[in-house]
């Protein structure tokens, strides 16, 4: 397939798609790859980073690396999880109105206006402290309040196919509606949709992380976001304890960055013409015609 | 003397595979001030790409090889920082489909003023005074420069993207399917506005097009290509009339015309692919009347028959000579 | 489901005083003062019919109407007026789950090649749409045997190098091939071609041209062609139907209307094409810009930009009428048609009741 094909020739592409299988390879092979155990504790309190813990340790002497691994589970499971919660409604969501338009698109645009002039963050804050703490509220809360940007992207998007020569063909051919979304429409937002929901991980991993940081993550799992709560609470500040914030930020941070090079990489495969713009700093080149060339 | 002069150009375009497709193969022209040259093929034939790599107005993926001259200055010695220096004030364009690029919040005769101030060329006062002078040039009523783009007809706009072109008095003027877009009676009246233009202000007009009933009206010269070269050169009556290279016979006898009752042809085949290197003549594939020669080398432009009249074809070359 | 017409007589295809009306959207100034929102009368009073084994050409600039002629003769947007007949029913008035089958008998050609093909499906997907579409291929051979003696029927001949292709791996002729490819493929009896070739290099126009002329004469079906062509119209049409600001003003065979044109605008088209011949200076530019279809003028919709136009034409619709040079061509010109007949039907327009 072509856009595969575009997509394996970028350095971006290359670069973000490594750091996001890295991680994903360390969620899923948490329990192999912990040098310690992240529940008890291995080492002295608020170590520094040596040759036996790399990380360091927390003010519980429990090995920051371990920690770190055993964090990644949730984090990625959050971000992937309510990622796919967005897409699927907001993809929903913006190809029937886009599609349909007329009174369905106006009550989906007012839907969508309506939750998106809310702030996201507070309104999660309070969620999570009327209805609880477990990892799947908050998937859900999450994923509930991420769909917006998507359904108007996607809208857009589907505003354009609608017009094109193949959906009028088809449509002189005598499909229906159901049949044009499904073979002509879907297959041409997928792309869209997969760019989509890689930008909406690093989204969700960083709400994550803001929920925990203010006390309202799932207690009873180890995330990143919870590892930099729980330093600010004990004190790592003061102790000086540097690797018992800084490398859960860290991992937030390269978790994002993967995903907005994956996502930029996807779109700029998607719309070549991104890349070459009348207005682009590039020229064209100069080149001596060769022997070959001269007739 | 000539005003624009064309040496050896190339263009290749990379594709995202690392290949090159080779859409302009060598072609050398000249063209004197007041000329009206038409430039007749079909899609892919490298028409527009070279009128594009005269201006330098090429993208970042093409690269140029040859030599490019306007008035004595090579403007693609330094690529694109040369080419600026004359763009629109000594080469101007206007583009297919450019009644539909103006931009739509701006009045008329303000994007018309524009280039002239932008250029340095004149303040704003003078820049507004030359405007309605090439609103007069171009039929325009002068009320035409406080309108918007969408309140003029599709043949009005067409009329103010050319008053947009000369308004920095430019040498030559390049026009790539000025009137595709536009109805049959108003085309002619386009085609009539340039030639018009070039006769009084001395311009070059070099106009890209395939559609051959504009070249008969609009040019004296014309010029066909096929897949990258120039195959026939001459005066556009005769080259229309008694056309010397095979595919310019074929292209004719392809084109519906309305009081001739004669069969309609096409040209079996495609066009050659230009990411591939092509041994001998380019059109040999297609061509009725090929033998071996053509297969091996590729022919160059040489005199035919009458005043001026050049063809690239090896038959009609060894014809000529004996 | 009985059409409460009386039976008409047995046209492939027949509009009826055809209309199609949009109603711009009012602007502000007119919702201030409670006025209606204009009109625009793209489409007014058109009558025409087609038989099988005919081509019937329906040329007019942009503007005209004709495009909007063709989609409201198959449904594909709705008329406001008069009624459309194919093959002996009233489309204009079946119910929308009864156009399926209507899809399948009457084809749309699409005028933009580069466009009208998914290019995510290849040659062999696109032609069985229609197939999938209607449940028309009992099993995959069934639906690889269509398919395959469609291509042949177009010409893509050796089948086995197209089938698999997708659309950017196709010349523009060779799309629109496949295009009329997928129309075939349901049988249909009638085929409406918007500018099949205008979008085409013209060394490959005599060969898409060349093949809907042989189509309707080895498949029986009849073909309506719009375009802005005169001379592509010339060469491969049966008759030809002049079209000026939605509204007929000339029909006849195409020799006639193209050789001996009646009506003043006809003369101005076939005069604007340009030849190599021509030298002297063309009576062919018309004084005013073509107007709009918002903007109907009273009487001759063409009286403004006439160069023979009387007082009469200010006020009073012409109707179309055997010409007086009794060619056989029907006109819709006061001055070149003969006197009304009380026996002919009146093929007037809507605009000004």
């Amino acid at each position: 397939m072509s856009l595969l094909h575009a997509l394996a020739r970028r350095p971006t592409m290359s670069v973000g798609i490594s750091i996001l299988i890295a991680f994903t390879l360390m969620a899923v092979f948490a329990s192999g790859l912990e040098p310690y155990s992240p529940v008890a504790p291995s080492g002295p309190l608020f170590g520094a980073p040596s040759s036996a813990h790399w990380l360091g340790t927390d003010d519980a002497g429990v090995d920051m690396l371990s920690l770190i691994i055993a964090g990644s589970q949730n984090s990625m499971l959050v971000g992937f999880a309510a990622a796919i919660i967005a897409v699927l409604l907001g993809g929903a969501l913006g190809i029937i109105s886009g599609y349909k338009g007329g009174w369905s698109e106006t009550g989906v645009v007012a839907v969508t206006d309506f939750f998106l002039v809310i702030p996201a963050l507070p309104l999660m804050i309070v969620l999570a402290a009327l209805f609880g703490q477990s990892i799947y509220q908050i998937v859900l809360i999450i994923g509930l309040l991420s769909w917006m940007s998507v359904t108007y992207v996607v809208r857009a998007l589907v505003h354009t196919l609608r017009e094109r020569g193949f959906v009028a063909r088809a449509r002189s051919l005598g499909a229906g509606d159901r049949y044009i979304i499904r073979h002509h429409i879907l297959p041409h937002v997928a792309p869209l949709l997969v760019a989509q929901t890689v930008l909406t991980v690093a989204a969700a991993v960083f709400l994550e992380a803001a929920l925990a940081f203010v006390g309202l993550g799932d207690p009873s799992r180890i995330s990143w976001g919870t590892l930099i709560q729980t330093a600010f609470d004990r004190t790592a500040v003061s102790a000086g304890a540097w690797w018992a914030i800084v490398p859960p930020g860290v991992c937030i941070a390269l978790v994002v960055l993967g995903c907005f090079l994956t996502g930029q990489a996807v779109e700029e495969a998607m719309n070549p013409r991104l890349g070459h713009a009348h207005v682009s700093h590039r020229s064209f080149s100069l080149r001596t015609p060769t022997k070959d060339d001269e007739r | 003397m000539s005003v624009l002069e064309l040496d050896g150009l190339h263009v290749w375009f990379a594709a995202p595979d690392g290949s090159f497709a080779h859409a302009v193969r060598g072609v050398d022209m000249r063209i004197d001030a007041g000329e009206r040259v038409g430039i007749l093929g079909e899609s892919g034939c490298g028409k527009t790409t070279l009128i594009l790599a005269a201006m330098g107005l090429l993208p970042s993926f093409a690269s140029v090889g040859g030599r490019v001259t306007l008035d004595g200055y090579e403007v693609l010695a330094k690529g694109e920082t040369s080419a600026r220096e004359v763009r629109w004030t000594q080469a101007a364009m206007v583009f297919q489909g450019a009644m539909n690029a103006l931009n739509p919040v701006r009045r008329v005769g303000v994007q018309i003023a524009d280039p002239m101030i932008f250029h340095r060329q004149r303040g704003r006062r003078e820049a507004r005074e030359r405007t309605l002078e090439v609103l007069e040039l171009v039929g325009l009523p002068a009320s035409v420069a406080r309108r918007y783009p969408h309140e003029l007809s599709g043949g009005m706009r067409q009329r103010a993207v050319i008053a947009m072109a000369i308004a920095c008095e430019p040498r030559v003027l390049f026009a790539d399917e000025p009137t595709t877009a536009l109805d049959v009676v108003v085309q002619a009246q386009i085609g009539d506005l340039l030639c018009e233009l070039a006769e009084r202000l001395g311009l070059a007009l070099v106009m890209v097009t395939h559609d051959i009933g504009m070249i008969a009206e609009s040019s004296a010269r014309a010029v066909v290509m096929y897949a990258g070269v120039v195959v026939e050169d001459g005066p556009t009556y005769d080259v229309l009339t008694s056309p010397r290279h095979p595919y310019t016979r074929l292209l004719l006898e392809a084109t519906p015309v309305v009081n001739r009752d004669r069969p309609l042809v096409s040209i079996p085949g495609v066009p050659p692919r230009l990411d591939e290197p092509i041994e001998g003549c380019a059109f040999a594939a297609r061509c009725p009347e090929r033998f071996e020669a053509c297969s091996v080398r590729p022919p160059l432009l040489g005199h035919g028959y009458g005043h001026g009249h050049v063809v690239a074809c090896h038959a009609v070359l060894q014809e000529a000579a004996s | 489901m009985t059409s409460q017409q009386p039976a008409p007589p047995d046209h492939l295809l027949e509009l009826r005083d055809l209309s199609v009306h949009f109603t711009l959207r009012r602007s502000f100034g007119d919702r201030i003062g409670h006025r209606a929102g204009r009109v625009a009368y793209a489409v007014d009073g058109v009558s025409l019919f087609l038989d099988r084994g005919e081509l019937l050409a329906l040329v007019g600039e942009s503007g005209s109407g004709k495009t909007t002629t063709a989609l409201a003769a198959l449904r594909l947007i709705d008329a406001t007026g008069g009624s459309v007949f194919i093959e002996g029913r009233d489309v204009t008035r079946i119910p929308r789950s009864e156009l399926r089958e209507l899809r399948r008998r009457a084809q749309f050609i699409h005028q933009d090649p580069y466009a009208s093909l998914d290019p995510r499906l290849r040659t062999r997907e696109s032609i069985a749409e229609g197939l999938r579409i209607h449940g028309m291929a009992k099993s995959k051979e069934a639906e690889r045997e269509l398919v395959a003696s469609a291509l042949e029927r177009v010409g893509l001949i050796p089948v086995e190098t197209f089938v698999e292709r997708y659309p950017h791996q196709l010349s523009g002729g060779q799309r629109q091939r496949v295009a009329v490819a997928g129309s075939l493929v349901l049988s249909p009896s009638l085929l409406i071609a918007d500018e099949p070739v205008s979008m085409l290099d013209v060394s490959v126009r005599a060969g898409v041209l060349d093949l809907l002329d042989r189509l309707r004469r080895t498949e029986a079906v009849g073909i309506l062609m719009i375009t802005h062509d005169l001379a592509t119209a010339a060469h491969v049409s049966d008759r030809v139907a002049v079209m000026y600001h939605g509204t007929l003003v000339e029909l006849g065979t195409a020799r006639s209307v193209i050789g001996r044109p009646q009506h003043p605008y006809t003369q101005v088209l076939i005069a604007a094409v340009p030849s190599v011949h021509r030298e002297a200076s063309r009576k062919r530019t018309l004084p005013v810009e073509p107007p709009d279809a918002s903007n109907v003028p009273p009487g001759c919709r063409f009286h403004p930009r006439c160069p023979i136009a009387e007082e009469r034409c200010k006020s009073e619709v012409p109707r179309l009428l055997p010409a007086t040079n009794e060619s056989g061509t029907t006109v819709a010109c006061h001055l070149r048609s003969a006197p009304p007949d009380d026996r002919t039907p009146d093929v007037g327009s809507r605009a000004h009741l």
